[in-house]
């Protein structure tokens, strides 16, 4: 396969390993930069039978999304498959993290955990004084 | 650090501020139209000096001084101008933002600096003629739970014409100014400087005020006629809905409480010289040895147009402005931005719900900041600081917008639009 559409399958197997839609991973700018840190961190060899078998199981037409994530948790989670990749990209997204290694300035101020928190990173992003005794905007108010 | 250069406090920084001008509403003023033709093609072939060159062959229009000073015609016609000022004030905000957002960080820091000062003083304005128009609203006119502004009505749909029916000069053959929502680049700069352009006194006379400064000279006219001819006089507000320096971190220039007319003279002076300066010349001492002003935001942007600051030596503030800086150089780079489609539009956004719900959440963001700027001036002054705080997020979610690539290369940017919170 070409490196590109590998690129393309990280964006797809990444949004549905974080539960963030493509557009809110594409949003962090981190996408391209991440990719990279696969590439420089991981065997080729996993990370090309990584590739083949997601792009296998997201073009099956039998599969529905349910079957998706079902094959996605029972084979692609544990540590022994492809080196743990698919574990070490949930953590990449959500901390800006390899391992314990940031990855560069930007990558600890787009990591998505902050966002699930709806909080903001400390040291990084300016909330202003007080903010933090109002509802963050994020959370619905019906809920 | 970076903003140290830029500081009211930094000894280095010329001051470019002319103070306003003196009014005599009893003296008669004529036509100040004059014969322009002495004005000589500038060297340098530039935006600044290709206005020049037009007002030089009389293309040039503005209203006349009698029709300025006699525009406001009662009470309720200037609150309706002040209203307007308030939505002047605003429609500057998202150009300039769309400008400053699209620097990509770390580059063209001098730039960014120069913006984001523009930015916080344009702000301060809205909040300075909230203050004026707080303070000429009989108490007893207001219901419970009127705001001041309707923030719906209040937002632009860019592009627009500047509100207020100021129409700033284009070289010949250009469409009449309309404002954009445009990245960092030659043309925006361009833009932001037609916007906050001073008036050109050499200009011929015509029915729509040609500049910012005019309108709202026209609007401290209108104050002190109907002050003066008002028994009582009009300054009847409750001193209680005016927002003061307590109320306004963030700085940026000076918060004005107005109760009196002086102090309306006072906010209109700190607008307009930071904008602009009001039109007529003035003495280079008054320029170089003035005290507490900064530098105007026209001249900001000439800096970023010119990649250099002013320098001690540059004095050449007479009108029409054709001074060039030539103080220290810096970098600016117009490829290290993001490469925003012009007036994004949530519209545009149609085709990926997954985009349009992230231009959604910006504008929620802005609506919240606006609405958090009108319940402050609508009586709860202590409420700013819960609006300003609002100002970060919209930056974060500006730029998660400016991440997403659309089509042909270009990327997608916050709308600024009306939603519904």
């Amino acid at each position: 396969m070409e490196p590109n559409t590998h690129s393309k399958l990280f964006l797809e197997v990444s949004a549905l390993l974080t539960g963030f839609s493509k557009t809110e991973l594409k949003a962090t700018g981190m996408q391209e930069s991440y990719y990279n840190t696969i590439l420089k961190n991981v065997d080729k060899e996993d990370v090309d039978y990584f590739f083949l078998d997601v792009h296998v199981l997201l073009h099956d037409k039998t599969h529905n999304e349910k079957v998706i994530e079902d094959i996605l948790a029972s084979k692609f989670m544990a540590d022994s498959a492809y080196n743990g990749l698919a574990k070490n990209i949930i953590i990449l997204w959500y901390t800006g993290n390899w391992g314990s290694e940031v990855i560069s300035s930007a990558s600890y101020i787009q990591g998505l955990m902050w966002n699930a928190g709806h909080t903001h990173p400390p040291g990084a992003k300016q909330p202003g004084y007080g903010s933090w005794a109002e509802r963050p905007l994020s959370v619905k108010t019906n809920i | 650090m970076e903003n140290k250069l830029f500081q009211k406090s930094n000894p280095n920084r010329q001051k470019l501020i002319k103070p306003i001008s003196d009014l005599d509403i009893n003296e008669e003023v004529v036509s100040i139209a004059t014969d322009t033709a002495s004005f000589t093609d500038n060297e340098l072939n530039l935006k600044t000096a290709a206005v020049s060159n037009k007002s030089a062959k009389g293309m040039t229009l503005k209203m006349s001084k009698k029709d300025v000073k006699n525009y406001i015609k009662d009470l309720k016609h200037l609150q309706d101008c002040l209203r307007t000022a308030l939505q002047l004030e605003l429609s500057t905000i998202p150009p300039y933002l769309c400008g400053l957002y699209t620097i990509k960080e770390g580059s063209n820091v001098e730039a960014a600096a120069l913006i984001r000062s523009v930015v916080v003083e344009e702000m301060l304005h809205m909040v300075l003629v909230s203050n004026i128009l707080n303070a000429i609203t009989d108490p007893k006119t207001i219901k419970k739970g009127d705001k001041l502004f309707n923030v719906k009505e209040i937002i632009p749909n860019y592009p627009t014409p500047l509100p207020g029916g100021i129409v700033p000069e284009v070289p010949k053959g250009m469409p009449p100014f309309k404002v954009h929502l445009l990245k960092f680049s030659r043309e925006a700069l361009d833009e932001f400087s037609t916007i906050e352009r001073p008036s050109n006194p050499q200009a011929p006379i015509t029915g729509h005020f040609d500049s910012i400064g005019q309108f709202y000279e026209a609007i401290r006219y209108g104050l002190l006629r109907l002050n003066e001819t008002t028994p009582g006089g009009i300054f009847i507000g409750d001193p209680k809905r005016q927002i003061t320096a307590e109320h306004y971190y963030g700085s940026g220039g000076k918060i004005t409480k107005v109760v009196t007319y002086e102090d309306a003279e006072e906010a209109i002076g700190e607008i307009v010289g930071q904008g602009e300066g009001i039109d007529g010349t003035i003495a280079t001492e008054q320029v170089l040895f003035g005290e507490d002003i900064e530098y105007a935001h026209y001249f900001k942007f000439q800096e970023i147009c010119f990649g250099r600051m002013y320098s001690a030596n540059d004095t050449n503030f007479q009108m029409p402005v054709k001074s060039i800086p030539t103080g220290k150089p810096f970098t600016v780079s117009w490829s290290s931005v993001y490469n925003m489609k012009a007036n994004p539009k949530m519209k545009d956004y149609e085709h990926n719900p997954e985009l349009l719900e992230k231009a959604i959440e910006f504008n929620k963001v802005y609506v919240q900041l606006l609405n958090g700027i009108n319940d402050a001036v609508s009586g709860n002054p202590e409420l700013l600081i819960k609006g300003i705080t609002v100002m970060y997020d919209l930056k974060y979610k500006a730029l998660e917008l400016l991440n997403i690539p659309l089509e042909n290369g270009e990327c997608a940017g916050p709308t600024f639009e009306y939603v519904a919170l």
